[in-house]
């Protein structure tokens, strides 16, 4: 909401500039977003003063010319050589001293001032003419300013000068109370002590006017309040220069006096008001009701709304709706300079219904802005009546009586309020005449109940304050947030909960990732329907297609990823992403939403950067491998790796631990890539976040007793059939004796001088006893026995010596 | 003493005395240490006679300056002065030849001597062993680095790591709920009541209505979950991911992120919450830095608060990333509403507290000063390298 800083002060007279009357309002729960002067011109005439035409005589040499003398306000009389006919003594006039450039109308070239001689005849400046400062193409003669124009000022601040200072006010859905000058105004006086004063209004007893429109609510839940003024014989014009003025000032466009009126009063005191052509209303009755059927309705802005049955409330005559009550006015029944005698509406409408009405038709007024919120049903009759004063004044006319339909009272909440309570809750022992202070500055009344409690009267625009930690908040603005001194300790009772933490082992496993050179991303959650299956969570209100369901995959963001990467000429990626993945699943029970937390590593192009010593070699399935095996390791995961299918990925392996699949990766899908467009293969790991934490808080680290005896490593070279894994032989080794400790593949060749179908792998055994020392003969026992099982079981052919 | 006369190691026993054979000058002599003479005197007269301390303050000189940087060198060190058959062990030798007036003299000469020339070797053999190559240099010292990868941490992760470890040393504990969630949990039980504007502070993405089901404007909803589950002492924090229905801009996404703080006990204050709030600011933004609290409004807090700290880039003189008011706004907060404690069981008349939120996102672009939101979920390869510096 945007205010005045001058109608503000016209309302109560406060010492502050706009500048720090803007941190006082901050500080009282009203925000101030901007500050903007209204008048000056974004202009600026570098050195060009106003000065005075001392004395004027003819210049000796040319007959059109003169030489002045010019004071612009320093010890200095510069002499001036003009041209203009209408030079003379005594008059303001703005001068360019030297150095000043001026952008004169209709020249591209900028004119810059300097000292000369004209003539023969000294000349330190020029007196301006406006083209010659591009205001204008007025060049009959130098401007002249007013006679009271002060000497030395910068002439942008006398042509353009600041009137006012317009103030954004960034009102809360609690803080309605403040939706008007008055409103801010009074906490101005709350935090200031200041006396407010309300406008003056018209004599409710003067109001004696025969009144022709008959007031009937219909839906006595959507309007409790509703009264009318008829002012006979208005004369509609336009609006006099101070109100249109006062209206620019806080950005509303000046329409005709009476509308201007209406707008100037709820601007003033928050109180909605519409103003019909009273000519207009048929049959001589207002009946706020809601409509029967559906139908339309075009409003003020000529378009047309549908407006629904029994829902939103209409302000209409015996005939027609007129207009969307506490919205937006209709096109047919608004004020116009051809208006004579007008009907002038205050009420109060329920929130809800306006609110309802307004969000459905996507109208936010200045009006349904402050009913939805809470407007004071109270002020209803001063409003009127301070509309009337201005209206009678300035379009003239005649009020009748007031009809007034009043469904209840609005007294004032009562609020107990317990002073230690107040106290504990700040945390500071705000004094009780204090508190006492503060509440009455802020129109409650008190009532002595008891030594420390307070029986608060609290009126009915404070929508929002209705209980004591209500009344804590308003002290407390009033106070000051910043005076409760800061308590010298933290103290607080200590948890005794989550053990388990989930979150701080995530953030290990990531800077885990990244330590093996991984790059965190972090992709969208919302992604286009494009990748949706049926199982996905849609948006019922999406912003676009491309964010209109929630991931299902961790998959199509990566890839997304690296298709923008490699458009940017970087397509080696070693990428991973912590993330969520959703759907939805349906049963007789009804629509279930499931969230699962995944971890996505993704590697493409090459393994790293191109190097000098080595070439970049390719990422490949054994990349992802490792990154698995660390991950296992650095989690204490025990487990062992098996292929298997993935609908996302061409070729896959797992690693499955205590039956069960915690991570699955392989080389993502030939299809999508094309699909994406990608150059290159891209593998692919997903891990089961659950599964990890759970496994991972399974296990716990003991110390093994570290052997005595040296061990002894033996090699076996074999040529074994193409389908064989290293998997299954690494497992068939280790089953055949328990001494094996470890194995390690150390050389895989395939092709030349290999028998087709077979390849040949060297794999190292390390054997150990932690009760002995090994023997040459133990170990060659036991080499020649995994020799024979490889034999036997694969087809493996030794080759031995 | 002439500077050049250099004793050479042989001595010669020639008429009952040792002798020493030198040059000097040019000129060949001997030097006698006579039998029970006082002096030993000179065989060749045209030569200068030298006594034993003569000889000592010779070697002295000629180890001090003694330079040797191989092997060979501290060979021919040890083959002149501390060997069995080098020149000091000699002159111990003939220490009984020294007149017995001098022996004193003589006797801590010598030993002065030993030591000095013991200390060398030690130095020279320090300097040798030192100096001795055992690598191959490369050719060239400024080939690049080996390529060995990098990896980082997103700077959301740093920034809410960083965010959770401060408020995790005064005693707060990570919890966690779901994206998506119903109204309840993200409205009703927050204390925004229907058809409230407070509503319309957000703008909901909806899955479902009837029942509703939305995905979370704001974190706020954990607190629910926890105060459903738990009875207090809470002292918890809630980070994640958070929706709302807005333009993507530079400034503003459908997607973003929160930590969410809350504090409920007996006896809980304002003045509290400043206080933790003040500690964390000190600990993200510096000890210099200050805080201030604006009333504002959340339905869920009654005292509602927005937190400001002063600017850190012009520390409050005004500059345009604070807008010129020398504050930046980073969070809210404000005291429990009592709706809020007892809609999830909590006795407000037992128990009071404080919850604080804050995004991620904007701290983040203040942090790093990242000119758009967007540039978080791009995940640009050239942005992510940015952050390769661990952070605490």
């Amino acid at each position: 909401m945007k205010v005045s800083y001058n109608w503000l002060k016209s309302l109560l007279d406060f010492p502050y500039t706009p500048d720090e009357l803007s941190v006082i309002l901050t500080g009282l729960g009203l925000e101030i977003e901007g500050i903007e002067p209204i008048g000056g011109k974004e202009v600026s005439f570098e050195k060009v003063v106003t000065g005075e035409v001392l004395t004027v005589r003819q210049h000796p040499n040319a007959d059109r010319l003169r030489c002045c003398t010019v004071s612009v306000g320093g010890p200095e009389i510069l002499s001036i050589v003009c041209g203009a006919p209408n030079v003379a003594e005594g008059q303001k006039v703005g001068v360019a001293i030297e150095g000043a450039i001026l952008n004169p109308t209709g020249s591209t070239e900028p004119l810059k001032i300097k000292k000369g001689k004209i003539r023969g005849e000294e000349s330190q400046g020029m007196i301006c003419a406006e083209d010659e400062l591009g205001l204008g193409t007025n060049h009959d003669g130098i401007m002249v300013l007013p006679a009271d124009t002060p000497l030395g000022v910068p002439l942008e601040k006398i042509l353009f000068p600041i009137t006012d200072t317009q103030l954004e006010v960034a009102i809360t859905p609690n803080r309605i109370d403040a939706a008007s000058h008055y409103g801010v105004a009074r906490d101005i006086s709350a935090y200031s002590g200041l006396p407010l004063t309300f406008p003056e209004i018209f004599p409710a007893e003067k109001c004696t006017g025969n009144n022709p429109v008959k007031i009937t609510i219909a839906d006595e839940d959507k309007c409790r309040r509703y009264s009318g003024i008829y002012i006979k014989g208005v004369t509609v014009t336009d609006s006099p220069e101070w109100l249109k003025e006062k209206l620019t000032a806080v950005g509303l466009r000046p329409i005709n006096s009476v509308v201007d009126i209406t707008n100037y009063v709820m601007m003033e005191l928050g109180q909605p008001l519409h103003a019909f052509d009273a000519d207009k209303i048929a049959g001589g009755e207002i009946i706020v009701r809601t409509l029967p059927e559906t139908g339309k309705f075009v409003t003020l802005d000529e378009k047309e709304r549908t407006i629904q049955a029994e829902t939103d409330l209409m302000i209409c005559d015996r005939q027609n709706p007129l207009c969307i009550a506490g919205v937006f006015g209709g096109l047919h029944s608004g004020v116009t300079t051809e208006t004579r005698n007008i009907f002038l509406e205050s009420a109060y409408f329920d929130a809800t219904t306006v609110r309802k009405t307004a969000k459905r038709l996507g109208i936010n007024t200045d009006s349904s802005f402050r009913f939805e919120r809470g407007a004071d049903p109270n002020m209803t009759i001063p409003a009127s009546l301070r509309a009337v004063k201005l209206i009678t004044e300035i379009a003239g006319g005649v009020p009748s009586e007031i009809n007034e339909v009043k469904l209840a009272e609005f007294p004032p909440f009562e609020v107990e309020l317990s002073i230690p309570k107040i106290q504990s809750l700040i945390g500071k022992k705000i004094p009780k005449a204090e508190i006492v202070t503060i509440l009455h500055r802020l129109e409650m009344q008190t009532e002595e109940k008891g030594e420390d409690t307070l029986m608060v009267k609290v009126p009915q625009y404070r929508v929002d304050v209705q209980r004591p930690q209500d009344i804590a908040e308003d002290i407390l603005r009033v106070y000051g947030f910043n005076n409760v001194a800061f308590s010298d300790k933290i103290s607080f009772s200590p948890q005794t909960g989550n053990r388990q933490n989930v979150y701080r082992l995530s953030q290990q496993v990531c800077n885990t990732l990244s330590a093996f050179g991984l790059y965190e991303i972090w992709n969208n959650s919302l992604t286009s329907r494009k990748y949706a299956s049926e199982n996905a969570v849609e948006m019922l209100n999406p912003l676009s297609e491309e964010l209109a369901v929630m991931r299902e995959s961790l998959l199509w963001g990566a890839l997304e990823v690296i298709q923008y990467n490699q458009n940017r000429q970087n397509d080696s990626l070693a990428l991973y992403e912590m993330g969520k993945v959703y759907r939805k699943s349906e049963n007789e029970g009804g629509r279930k939403y499931h969230e699962q937390e995944l971890l996505g590593v993704w590697l493409t192009g090459a393994k790293h950067a191109f190097h000098w010593d080595n070439k970049a070699p390719e990422t490949t399935l054994f990349t992802l491998t490792k990154v698995v095996e660390k991950l296992a390791a650095a989690l204490k995961i025990q487990g062992e790796i098996r292929e298997t299918n993935h609908p996302e990925m061409d070729y896959a392996l797992e690693y499955v631990s205590k039956k069960q699949s915690v991570f699955v990766w392989g080389k993502v899908k030939h299809e999508a890539q094309t699909r994406m467009d990608l150059r290159n293969e891209v593998f692919y790991l997903v891990g089961d976040w659950a599964k990890m934490v759970k496994l991972y808080f399974e296990q716990t680290v003991i110390y093994q007793p570290l052997s005595l005896y040296p061990g002894i490593s033996r090699d076996i070279s074999m040529l074994i059939p193409e389908k064989e894994t290293y998997e299954n032989i690494r497992k068939a080794v280790l089953q055949v004796n328990p001494l094996i400790k470890t194995v390690a593949l150390h050389d895989v060749y395939r092709g030349k001088n290999i028998a087709e179908g077979k390849k040949s792998y060297l794999i190292s055994l390390f054997i150990q006893d932690e009760n002995g020392t090994m023997g040459d003969s133990v170990a060659d026992k036991i080499w020649e026995k995994v020799c024979k099982t490889l034999e036997n079981r694969m087809g493996a052919e030794i080759r031995k010596g | 003493m002439p500077e050049d006369v250099v004793f050479p190691a042989n001595k010669v026993f020639f008429h009952g005395c040792w002798v020493y054979p030198f040059v000097s000058g040019g000129c060949e002599g001997v030097i006698f240490f006579g039998k029970n003479q006082r002096k030993s005197y000179l065989y060749a007269p045209f030569i200068k006679l030298y006594c034993m301390q003569d000889i000592i303050r010779s070697l002295i000189q000629e180890i001090t300056q003694f330079e040797a940087d191989s092997q060979s060198g501290l060979e021919a060190f040890r083959a002149r002065f501390t060997n069995k058959k080098a020149v000091i062990n000699e002159l111990f030798e003939d220490f009984r030849n020294v007149p017995k007036e001098d022996k004193r003299e003589v006797g801590q000469m010598l030993n002065e001597l030993k030591t000095l020339a013991f200390e060398k070797l030690a130095t020279l053999q320090e300097l040798i062993e030192s100096k001795k190559v055992t690598y191959t240099l490369p050719h060239d010292l400024s080939l690049p680095g080996d390529a060995f990868v990098q990896g980082a941490r997103h700077p959301l992760a740093t920034v809410m790591n960083r965010i959770i470890h401060i408020f995790e040393q005064i005693g707060f504990e990570v919890a966690s709920g779901p994206e998506i969630e119903d109204d309840w949990h993200n409205f009703s039980a927050l204390n925004f009541q229907d058809n409230h504007p407070a509503r319309d502070m957000q703008d909901t993405f909806f899955v479902s209505v009837n029942p509703d089901f939305l995905l979370r404007t704001h974190t706020s909803s954990v607190q629910i979950r926890v105060m459903e589950k738990q009875k207090p002492p809470i002292r918890i924090l809630a980070p994640g991911r958070v929706y709302r229905n807005e333009a993507v801009s530079a400034r503003s996404h459908c997607f973003f992120h929160q930590v969410e703080g809350l504090y409920i006990d007996k006896d809980v204050s304002f003045a509290d919450m400043q206080q933790t709030l003040l500690y964390f600011a000190k600990a993200m933004f510096g000890e210099d830095v200050k805080i201030r609290l604006r009333p504002s409004y959340f339905p869920f807090t009654e005292i509602s608060a927005e937190m400001d700290v002063s600017c850190q880039i012009c520390k409050g003189d005004g500059c345009n990333v604070c807008k010129y008011t020398g504050w930046l706004e980073i969070m809210g907060c404000g005291m429990v509403d009592p709706n809020v404690l007892e809609n999830c069981g909590i006795d407000s008349s037992v128990y009071s507290g404080y919850a604080f939120g804050m995004g991620i996102d904007r701290l983040a672009m203040m942090t790093y000063k990242v000119p758009d939101l967007r540039m978080f979920s791009q995940n640009d390869i050239r942005f992510l390298k940015q952050f390769e510096k661990m952070e605490l």
